[in-house]
């Protein structure tokens, strides 16, 4: 029940702008919340942590109980957070900090507190920022517009739930992956029978939203040893029902799709550079004059774009 | 005819498509810029006239035509000409998931690929496609003829009723009780004349017409007498 | 053998032979002891004599079984384990013979987007149901019956009729997956517009007309070979998800100029989600379909195993409305083995603006009246048991495209029982409605209700009777 889009520069720049273009285009699709996965300029040394507080009264002693947890996983503060001073009772937070010894054993007890202040990404580049309403809502209050990087994905939901909850929106980061994120169109129908093989392996999951499921899938299938590819190509037998999702990572965006050919994807590919929508309109936003656009819209697809700086870096 | 261009941008759909309507009721040839493939561009179109979209269009383009003959200059969104009774759309590039989707009547005419069911639920009427033809061309059509000068996608031909669909190219896959038939001379010769019309080759094309096997047709009634008395 | 008596002990008469002991109570040599009667009737709670037939037509047929009519599963609840709770001291209630009680009822104007609203004179209209599935005469009676009761009918999956566009001073007009028939021309003549996504009876399921009903202008109007099966298309040829059809439904807007509404009609299955996806998808009016809803073909599973009750889907459907911010703009009706006016009075009091009436409508009109006893005995079935409206011999003429049985529909006196009908229940509204101080049936509310069992309470959080709240975990 959404409008997702994917955007690749050949060098780093307004991907935030671009990305809130694109969003912009497909409000329609949903509104109820909207939600970037931004790939900035990666630290020299620690990681980004993206948060969401649920009670802005509780701010700071909610806080302080993120930096301790933090500081016994060996990790602490580069700089002072960034936090947003909306009305709302929810609140954004972004951290820099130093890398946490263990990733996963600092996660699994951040997630102790998720319920009063959830981690939304962690990376060394990754940045997920989600909130409710429209794309020119969440843009304006989280500056996104001026947000520099190389790549990255958004999201439009109409949510299926009935009250919107900020935090249910995507993308979503695949815990406890660093880096890696999701957006997803469409509904997985084998989606308990997964996420119940997924917990018994250990992992945990923040919502009941099937997107989520994708990204801890795919992590943990290229943790067992398959490449992106491999996973890609695996989720379109192994999930069911109807989706398109597109997957990011420090090297650039996978795309998956349902062997029904139902949900679409328009994209724009030239020099290193991606523009992905659902919807062509939204690719105009960008790209007004050209139409040799590229529909994924056959059964079963999957594609790698891949980051041509880190290539071209390497 | 003479000409009156309207500009789409950003402005409202609802007043575009009376804009659109006024004109060509006023006799106008319509030109129409800026169209950002914009959903629901020319919905409901009359009886007659002519209207040009300069650009790519959105969903539902030429949606339930009753006779204009509509030009799309690049790609068309899903749905292109759904429930069209009668004119024309031609679409330059590529026509998007579920072109001519119910239509009843009239004609499509894609110089690009199709997307997925392509004629899915048509009544009547004709599908020319000079590219391929997506996934599961024809899906549950019941009359009128899907033609592609190119190739088709997985699936083509699923679950017919009486429609066609014709491929000059190669086929990946046939759909569920689909079967490919020998056509008659003089089908072909049909096929030929309005491919002429549309200002394509003459030329000898190997024509493979895939139609319904009917095993789907009589599926609980074959053994109505059974189930008669439940 | 260790838990043998052993007993010892010696009667004061010869022992009685063995042929004595077992058959002096009059069990029959040759099989196993026991009370006949009991015996014969058989007892496994699993394998009852209804299981067996099943098992025994699945081993013949190879599929699964077809049939008409609505949902026979026993355990769906039903309305009478609600009751009012009329005014008493607390309230005050107004003179039922006397008092008026305002009826009218407006569907589709909230979004304030459409120029036409359906405005009907009672809150109660005919459901879907299509020509092809209903007779061409039994869809005129309807529409006629239901047009002097001041309400409208639907035309269901097979396209517009001519002789029910006519009847009908307001109808609406459905766009199910196979849009048969559907161009302009008849888009524009509708006074509301009705995406299917699904129905109550087979919900996640196209429609089914068997051959012998697809008659030549049944087939005609749905562009089929006649006498096929039409197995319809359950997914829209044209959109996808709630994301899509909200294009869909501004193309429908556009092309009937915003002038009437645009309904949603789906079967109840997870309601709290599905109505709030459709209202946010820009639905005006969102139709809900317990699975006790008719239908004139299905595959029996279907009938009887999916979908949630009417009765379980009313109060999660408004809630979602409420959730969203839509309670007020758009309109709720509901459907789904509706039989009287309390039922319809019970439906309002739990969050509906209106109810449709199916089965309850062709029985008025004559379905499984004591005529033409034969012919419902030719189908196995006799009058008040019949559910044969797959079969299109229809005893009565009402689900047949057969000429000669559509006769048996008398237009003009099926019309005026349709209306009498709709009267009828809508008196019984009003009645229930003032008994509980109310002027108008809108104002009818869930404090108005009582549970006569935990279940009910438990599907409704109406409170049960004598406790005062609602039964919860
Ligand atoms: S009498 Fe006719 S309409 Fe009624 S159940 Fe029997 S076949 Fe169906």
């Amino acid at each position: 029940m959404c409008g997702i889009a994917g955007r690749i520069l050949n060098q780093e720049g307004g991907v935030g702008r671009d990305l809130v273009e694109l969003m912009d285009a497909q409000a329609h699709r949903g509104a109820d919340s909207t939600g970037f996965a931004i790939y900035t300029k990666p630290l020299p040394e620690g990681g980004k942590v993206r948060l969401m507080g649920f009670d802005r009264r509780n701010l700071n002693s909610d806080l302080d109980d993120v930096i301790k947890i933090l500081k016994s996983h060996g990790s602490d503060l580069l700089t002072d957070p960034q936090i947003d001073d909306a009305s709302t009772t929810h609140y954004s937070v972004r951290l820099e900090v130093r890398e946490p010894a263990n990733v996963e054993s600092w996660i699994a007890e951040a997630d102790l507190i998720s319920n009063r202040i959830e981690v939304l990404s962690y990376g060394i580049s990754l940045e997920i920022i989600k909130d409710v309403g429209d794309a020119k809502a969440v843009a304006d209050k989280h500056n996104l517009r001026i947000m520099q990087g190389t790549h990255g994905l958004g999201h439009a939901r109409l949510a299926t739930e009935s009250d919107v909850s900020p935090k249910a929106s995507h993308p979503f980061w695949a815990r406890p992956f660093p880096d890696v994120a999701i957006v997803h169109n469409g509904q997985i129908t084998n989606y308990y029978l997964w996420r119940d093989k997924l917990e018994l392996q250990g992992y945990r999951f923040m919502t009941e939203n099937d997107s989520e499921l994708l990204a801890v899938w795919i992590s943990d299938q290229k943790r067992k040893g398959l490449s992106l590819q491999q996973a890609l190509i695996k989720s379109v037998s192994e999930i069911d029902g109807v989706f398109t999702f597109m997957i990011s990572d420090l090297n650039g965006i996978g795309l998956a799709k349902d062997r029904f050919a139902m949900k679409p994807l328009v994209t724009l590919e030239s020099e290193g550079e991606l523009i992905a929508a659902t919807e062509e309109q939204a690719v105009r936003r960008i790209a007004p004059d050209r139409w040799d656009v590229f529909n994924y819209d056959g059964p079963s697809m999957t594609q790698i774009w891949p980051l041509r700086t880190i290539e071209a870096a390497a | 005819m003479s000409e009156k261009v309207i500009q789409v941008g950003h402005r409202d759909i609802r007043i575009i498509n009376q804009e659109f309507l006024a004109a060509l009721e006023a006799g106008y040839s319509v030109v129409v810029t800026d169209t950002l493939s914009r959903h629901n561009l020319g919905v409901g179109l009359p009886q007659s006239g002519k209207i040009h979209f300069d650009g790519s269009v959105g969903y539902y383009c030429g949606g339930l035509n009753t006779g204009t003959d509509v030009r799309v200059e690049n790609n068309a969104g899903w749905g292109t000409g759904e429930a069209m009774s009668g004119g024309t759309i031609t679409v330059n590039g590529y026509s998007g998931m579920s072109t001519g989707a119910a239509m009843l009547g009239g004609l499509i005419h894609v110089k690009g690929d199709c997307g997925p069911r392509c004629g899915v639920a048509m009544k009547a009427g004709d599908i020319v496609v000079e590219g391929n033809l997506g996934y599961q061309a024809g899906f549950m059509a019941h009359r009128g003829r899907i033609i592609a000068l190119g190739g088709a996608g997985p699936s083509c031909g699923d679950a017919l009723w009486e429609a066609e669909v014709w491929v000059a190219g190669d086929i990946e896959s046939l759909g569920v009780d689909a079967k490919i038939v020998e056509p008659e001379a003089e089908e072909v010769e049909e096929i030929n004349a309005l491919l002429k019309q549309l200002g394509l080759e003459e030329r000898f094309r190997d024509w493979r017409k895939i139609v319904s096997e009917q095993k789907l047709w009589y599926f609980e009634s074959r053994d109505a007498n059974s189930w008669l008395m439940i | 053998m260790a838990d043998d008596l052993n007993s010892t002990y010696e009667y004061p008469f010869p022992m009685p032979s063995e042929e004595e002991v077992a058959y002096s109570d009059g069990a029959i040599k040759g099989r196993t002891p026991g009370s006949p009667s009991a015996y014969d009737k058989g007892g496994s709670t699993r394998w009852t004599p209804d299981a067996i037939a099943e098992v025994q037509a699945l081993a013949q047929l190879g599929r699964y079984q077809v049939r008409g009519y609505n949902c026979f599963n026993q355990r769906m609840p039903t309305f009478d384990d609600l009751t009012f709770v009329p005014a008493t001291m607390t309230r005050l209630p107004l003179e039922g013979y006397r008092e008026s009680c305002d009826m009218t009822t407006v569907l589709g104007a909230g979004t304030g987007l459409v120029e036409k609203p359906l405005e009907l004179k009672i809150p109660i209209y005919v459901a879907s149901m299509s020509f092809g599935a209903l007779s061409a005469s039994a869809k005129a009676a309807i529409g006629y019956g239901a047009s002097k009761a001041g309400t409208m009918t639907c035309t269901g999956e097979g396209g517009m009729l001519e002789d029910e566009r006519e009847a009908s001073q307001k109808l609406v007009y459905q766009l199910t997956p196979a849009r048969y028939g559907v161009d302009l021309e008849h888009i524009r003549k509708a006074d509301g517009l009705e995406l299917v996504v699904g129905q109550g009876a087979k919900p996640g399921t196209g429609g089914l007309l068997l051959g012998m009903k697809v008659v030549e202008r049944v087939s005609k109007m749905r562009s089929l070979p006649a006498g096929v099966d039409q197995r319809s298309t359950v997914r829209h040829p044209d959109f996808l998800g709630a994301d899509d059809m909200a294009v869909k439904i501004e193309e429908l807007r556009i092309a009937t100029n915003y002038k009437v509404p645009i309904l949603v009609k789906m079967g109840a299955t997870r309601p709290r989600f599905d109505v709030a996806i459709a209202a946010k998808a820009g639905a005006d009016i969102v139709v809900l379909d317990g699975a006790e809803g008719g239908t004139g073909a299905s595959p029996e599973l279907l009938l009887n195993h999916t979908g949630i009750p009417c009765l379980s889907a009313i109060r999660p459907a408004r809630q979602a409305l409420e959730d969203c911010g839509m309670s007020d703009k758009v309109s709720l009706v509901v459907s789904g083995g509706i039989r009287t006016g309390v039922d319809v009075a019970k439906c309002l009091a739990l969050g509906a603006d209106a109810v449709m009436i199916g089965n309850a409508a062709m029985i008025a009109l004559g379905c499984n009246s004591p005529r033409y006893e034969e012919d419902y005995h030719a189908l196995g079935t006799s009058p008040g048991a019949c559910h044969h409206c797959h079969t299109g011999m229809c005893p009565v003429g009402i689900t047949t495209q057969n000429k000669e049985l559509e006769k048996r529909v008398n237009i003009a006196a099926g019309a005026e029982r349709v209306y009498r009908f709709l009267t009828a229940i809508a008196m019984e509204v009003t009645m229930l409605a003032k008994a509980c101080g109310k002027s108008s049936v809108h104002n009818l509310e869930v404090e108005d209700l009582r549970a006569l069992s935990f279940e009910a309470s438990a599907f409704t959080g109406v409170k049960m009777a004598g406790l005062d709240r609602a039964f919860t975990w």
